[in-house]
């Protein structure tokens, strides 16, 4: 009969940690790359240029049909056969999930971008405002109150998604845990406690940017 | 997904219900399945529960089950957002007419409620296809396993993967375009 038994895995707990530090390394390091990316290529989406529409186009389609597993494996078995240049697992599973998560980040900001109604533009246009200042003082503050939530869900997306690189052996928290389990036999409480983990992480992260959203970013009073 | 698909479809039901402990059940399932990654769950039900009861499940019932719940948390939410976007009007007018509260739901706001969740429920959906590929992980052969056997044999990763790429890439685009196709069809954004 199979007891369950905490205390095992815990005993572990600095493993984990670690884990869980590579973890938020990579998902800090690809919400950063990302959103930049992010941000050129939805200009690239919101371009009446043909040629740079289509291509940037061409890329979120790709990066948003294509699951991150099989880019992962590309990413990682296929330089070392292809030009010989063998990258560091964390290295490739930041590059693959930076640019996956651009593509997301890029359809989010564009919508925050269209959001804005033209006569805002004109408006500020006619004030005298140059085209830096439109940008600084009306589109980015609030495009950025639109899309805040969607950029919460996409920092969500990018943690759980942070899982699947145990495959390329990037050492982060579900990979160390694999490695516990195997060392004691204890999946099922290993598994159980991730479980718990990446829900409290996703939580937490929702009720940070729900409170950032009620503190810093009130709409502005009418007289 | 079908099963999850129904699934999912009740757990919403309940999820919209004014019975306090309803909700709160399917709330923590849905808030469970959503915040955590398909990898987990899949090692959960695959490694996990087996060492507990001391049995071994084959890696295609773990999958189908895992995906069914994975999806089925996705899929309340959808039909929750869609039954609570129907106006109160609605609902005040079956009651005015003697329907109960199930009859109402039956009958006037599901139909309702089905068209307005049908992109969201195609998103969802090509979702679950890509997040699919990690069932590969645990044995499953689909896709994705048949591609990682095929680049073992041939050692030409891009190649191999570079087609399952293109595959689903024509899955998912594909579905999507259904979708949009779909609602276009039925004038879902003309709906109000």
């Amino acid at each position: 009969m199979y007891t369950i038994q905490f205390g095992e895995v815990l005993k572990y707990y600095d493993v984990l940690l670690k884990g869980l530090l590579v973890t938020l390394e990579l998902t800090i390091l690809v919400m950063l790359f990302g959103t930049i990316l992010g941000i050129i290529i939805s200009f690239g989406r919101i371009s009446k240029n043909k040629l740079i529409y289509g291509l940037s186009t061409g890329y979120v389609e790709f990066f948003r049909n294509v699951p991150l597993l099989v880019l992962l494996y590309i990413a990682y078995y296929a330089p070392p056969e292809l030009f010989g240049l063998r990258l560091r697992p964390f290295v490739a599973g930041v590059i693959v999930m930076t640019l996956n998560s651009a593509a997301y980040e890029a359809e989010i900001i564009r919508g925050g971008i269209k959001g804005i109604r033209d006569e805002e533009r004109e408006a500020a246009l006619s004030l005298g405002l140059s085209k830096f200042q439109l940008y600084r003082f009306i589109i980015i503050p609030h495009a950025l109150r639109l899309i805040w939530e969607a950029l919460g869900n996409q920092l969500i997306s990018i943690i759980l998604g942070s899982c699947v690189t145990m495959i390329i052996t990037v050492g982060e928290v579900t990979y160390e845990g694999l490695i516990i389990g195997s060392r004691t036999a204890r999946h099922f409480e290993v598994f159980i406690i991730l479980l718990i983990l990446y829900v409290s992480l996703s939580v937490m992260m929702s009720t940070i940017f729900r409170a950032i959203k009620r503190i810093f970013m009130k709409p502005a009073e009418l007289e | 997904m079908a099963l999850g698909s129904v699934a999912g479809f009740f757990i919403g039901l309940m999820r919209a219900s004014k019975n306090k402990f309803l909700n709160l059940l399917s709330l923590c399932y849905v808030e469970t399945f959503r915040n955590s990654p398909l990898l987990i769950q899949l090692f959960l039900l695959y490694y996990g529960l087996p060492i507990l009861f001391n049995t071994h499940i084959p890696a295609q019932t773990t999958a189908t089950i895992a995906i069914t719940l994975y999806t089925a948390g996705y899929m309340a939410e959808v039909f929750k957002s869609a039954i609570s976007a129907i106006e109160k009007g609605q609902w005040e007018a079956s009651y005015s007419l003697g329907l109960s509260y199930t009859h109402s739901l039956r009958c006037v706001i599901l139909p309702q409620a089905f068209r307005i969740a049908i992109p969201p429920l195609v998103g969802v959906f090509v979702m679950v296809l890509k997040d699919s590929s990690l069932v590969s992980i645990i044995g499953f052969v689909e896709l994705t396993r048949m591609a990682a056997m095929v680049r073992s044999l041939t050692f030409t990763t891009f190649d191999v993967f570079g087609v399952t790429a293109v595959l689903y890439f024509i899955m998912c685009y594909g579905f999507s375009k259904l979708g949009s196709f779909l609602e276009k069809k039925l004038e879902i954004a003309k709906v109000r």
